[in-house]
């Protein structure tokens, strides 16, 4: 899985104020805002229940996606959990303030196997990782960390929502093959993958590269042939 | 022939072909090295084919999921497809070969750097290229016939300039499954306690619950076990559509009958320790094939261009009927102990051999529409005849059968009236050809009485195959800017589309040369030997 260590903030996140408190039990607890993620008493208690309480979710499901990642104590104590009932499992967690990942991480909470954070703000990034969409596939159990869901609940919700665009420039930036990225370079960017190709197919001369992408493009929607 | 690329990207049947076709490329080549491009559900498949060396495998279902999917990028198929290609990308091919007929795989070979391609690809201009005659017999030209009278393995091979042997059994097997099937067989062998030989003959039990096949397992099997020495044996994958059938069938047996599951890396195992395999799925007849394993193949039409592929085997043609399973006790007996076949039986059934031409559908027993039958004898021939120029395949014994009957009369009359037709289309052409080459302008005259064969819509005459391939070239022809040059190539094609009804009418004439009284089978090949050398020194 792609860990992003590279901070990406929106203007939003830099304006946003990110401290530290310390709970009653000990525990840092980060205050975004104003807003403390977890309790200022017990975040561990806390973190537990909140495991106990969704344990419902993965107990038949190894697949588990977590919405928010606060200081990641429920993180911790939904991996603890999960244990119960699977060998093999694997937790996701989003997370869209890459501050508060770097927070998490230096703090040591975060479990380091079959949990990974996926941070920043930009959507299409995630949905650009296809290990993450294989994961997806798999429909995990998702949980929502509601502190961080209320704060980021617009990145959230689109989150959710997201539709894939057919658009060569949403496409570009991860396509791998150079012959592919010259032939579609000269191309308006606001066509569709499919419009590129049947543009390709409108050639009176064609290349190797543009056999191949012909070649796709048949396989995709095996249609018709060359006239 | 050093590096030869095959490319097969279509269901696991054509892979099987291409297992075939890699085995004649060594026993011609022995230093070349096979690769294969093919989907990656034949992987299991792949394990047990020593023809091939190296395989590399596109997962189409993944691209077409990912395309179809509304979260993955479009990107992400486009890099699986690319990466699936690379490698094969950077190769210099000597020859690579499209097994499939799927644009996929034709537009993979015309992106490739290969010395040869045997089979179709498409040139830089978008143009279909031929690699002969016999690829274009894998183009719509024949494929727009009702029945196709090649058989697809045939036109394989010889689109390679290859032929066809059968002494070798084309699978390898792992030892340790032999050593799981050969013992567990014997185990049965020793459960049904059969003095004497035992044949064990193996049923594929397909998913498929519609158009009676349920019913058509148990009226072979109740046959089956009413005899002394056949055992039956359950054969599926391991899927649980085929299990769901596999246990249904069983019930009605009281749970007494044996069940194989297998995988496509372990059937070749069971298949070399039957006795005959009985199935109505091209696949696995496929297979039986390449281990060299007697076939029973049922189908509900005459399978001309997809039947097995070993000379021995056998085709039940049973239509909407129920299978009669006496029948196919029958045909086990024939094919194990030689008896004799009667042919009062309620299927139409053929026995597979060969001639030069081919692989042929021979009538052993049953009703026979004889048309059908004619016309497929007489056509197969004739094609070979268009296509190798220079052998002439002699085994009119079959035709000669029915060349006193009515339907043969019938048919030579049909065939003569089409061809007569076409005859007259071709002289009004050529009249307006002479016309435009004097005045060096393709007219209208000349366009609409072409017309009239391009929209020809092909019937089943022999007749329409000669004009298919007129068709399928003129098209190409008609749109050259360079006149004088299209003038050159449409008097080509006209000269060869006569040369060809000419050749039809000396074929039908050979043929039909002594209705009126006895034709022997050597009457028929003395008059074949002259037809070749008249049809040679064409």
């Amino acid at each position: 899985m792609n860990l992003k260590e590279e901070e990406h903030m929106e203007i939003v996140e830099q304006n946003l104020n990110i401290t530290c408190v310390q709970s009653k039990s000990g525990h840092l607890v980060p205050v975004v805002d104003g807003v403390e993620l977890h309790s200022t008493y017990n975040p561990i208690k806390e973190a537990f229940d909140q495991a106990l309480y969704h344990s419902k979710l993965f107990d038949k499901n190894p697949n588990v996606l977590i919405l928010g990642l606060g200081m990641g104590y429920h993180v911790h104590q939904i991996d603890f959990k999960i244990r119960e009932f699977h060998k093999k499992y694997r937790i996701i967690v989003i997370e869209p303030n890459s501050k508060l990942y770097q927070m998490s991480k230096h703090s040591h909470i975060l479990p380091e196997n079959n949990v990974s954070v996926l941070h920043g703000d930009d959507i299409e990034n995630y949905y650009n990782d296809i290990e993450f969409v294989d994961f997806l596939q798999r429909k995990p159990c998702v949980i929502l960390h509601n502190q961080s869901f209320n704060l980021n609940e617009t990145f959230f919700r689109r989150f959710l929502g997201f539709q894939k665009s057919h658009l060569l420039q949403n496409i570009m930036p991860t396509i791998h093959d150079n012959s592919i990225r010259e032939k579609f370079g000269p191309i308006d960017r606001t066509k569709t993958l499919f419009q590129a190709l049947e543009g390709i197919q409108e050639q009176n001369i064609l290349d190797e590269t543009d056999f191949l992408l012909l070649a796709y493009k048949h396989i995709i929607q095996p249609t018709e042939s060359l006239p | 022939m050093n590096k030869i690329l095959l490319i097969s990207l279509t269901d696991s049947y054509n892979f099987t072909l291409a297992i075939g076709v890699a085995a004649e490329l060594k026993r011609k080549y022995p230093d070349c090295t096979i690769s294969l491009l093919t989907s990656s559900e034949n992987k299991e498949t792949s394990a047990t084919t020593p023809f091939i060396k190296n395989f590399h495998f596109i997962n189409l279902e993944r691209i077409k999921f990912i395309n179809n999917n509304r979260l993955y990028s479009n990107a992400f198929g486009l890099n699986h497809f690319f990466e699936c290609v690379a490698e094969i990308r950077k190769n210099n091919w000597d020859c690579s070969i499209t097994i499939s007929n799927d644009e996929v795989s034709k537009h993979i070979a015309s992106s490739m750097n290969s010395r040869v391609t045997w089979g179709l690809k498409y040139n830089e201009d978008k143009t279909l290229r031929l690699s002969g005659a016999w690829s274009l017999l894998r183009t719509d030209t024949l494929s727009a016939l009702q029945k196709s009278y090649f058989h697809d393995y045939d036109i394989l091979l010889r689109t390679c300039h290859l032929s066809r042997t059968e002494d070798e059994r084309l699978l390898i097997t792992i030892p340790e499954l032999n050593k799981r099937a050969f013992e567990n067989i014997e185990k049965l062998k020793d459960l049904e306690n059969i003095k004497g030989e035992s044949v064990v003959a193996g049923i594929k039990i397909s998913k498929d619950e519609s158009d009676g096949y349920f019913e058509n397992y148990i009226s072979i099997i109740e046959a089956i076990t009413s005899t002394s020495n056949i055992i039956p044996l359950l054969l599926i994958t391991p899927t649980d559509d085929e299990r769901l059938m596999a246990n249904k069938v069983n019930k009605h047996f009281s749970n007494g009958l044996t069940v194989a599951q297998a995988d496509l890396s372990a059937l070749p195992s069971i298949l070399l320790n039957i006795d005959l395999l009985i199935t109505n799925e091209s696949l696995f007849k496929r297979i039986a094939n390449l281990t060299r394993t007697p076939v029973i193949e049922t189908s509900k039409d005459i399978p001309y261009s997809n039947h097995s592929t070993q000379s021995g085997d056998i085709v039940i043609v049973h239509g909407d009927e129920e299978i009669s399973g006496a029948h196919v006790v029958n045909c086990i007996n024939h094919i194990i102990a030689n008896s004799e076949m009667d042919v009062h039986v309620p299927h139409t059934t053929f026995k597979v051999n060969t001639d030069k031409a081919g692989l042929k559908l021979e009538y052993l027993a049953g009703n026979l529409n004889k048309n059908q039958h004619i016309q497929y004898l007489t056509t197969r021939i004739f094609i070979y005849s268009l296509t190798s120029k220079t052998d002439y395949p002699s085994e009119f014994k079959e035709i000669a059968t029915y060349a006193n009957s009515l339907e043969f009369g019938n048919w030579i009359k049909s065939e003569r009236s089409q061809l007569l037709r076409s005859s007259k289309l071709l002289l009004a052409i050529l009249r307006e050809f002479n016309e435009c080459r004097k005045n060096y302008t393709i007219s209208k005259n000349f366009m609409n009485s072409l017309s009239q064969i391009l929209n020809h819509t092909p019937e089943n005459y022999i007749s329409d195959i000669v004009i298919g391939i007129f068709n399928y070239n003129i098209d190409k022809i008609i749109s050259i800017s360079d006149r004088s040059m299209a003038y050159v190539l449409i008097e080509k094609l006209l000269l060869e589309l006569k040369t060809n009804i000419q050749k039809m009418a000396a074929f039908l004439n050979i043929i039909n040369g002594h209705s009126h009284t006895n034709i022997s089978a050597s009457t028929i090949s003395e008059r074949g030997k002259t037809y070749v050398e008249a049809a040679s020194s064409n």
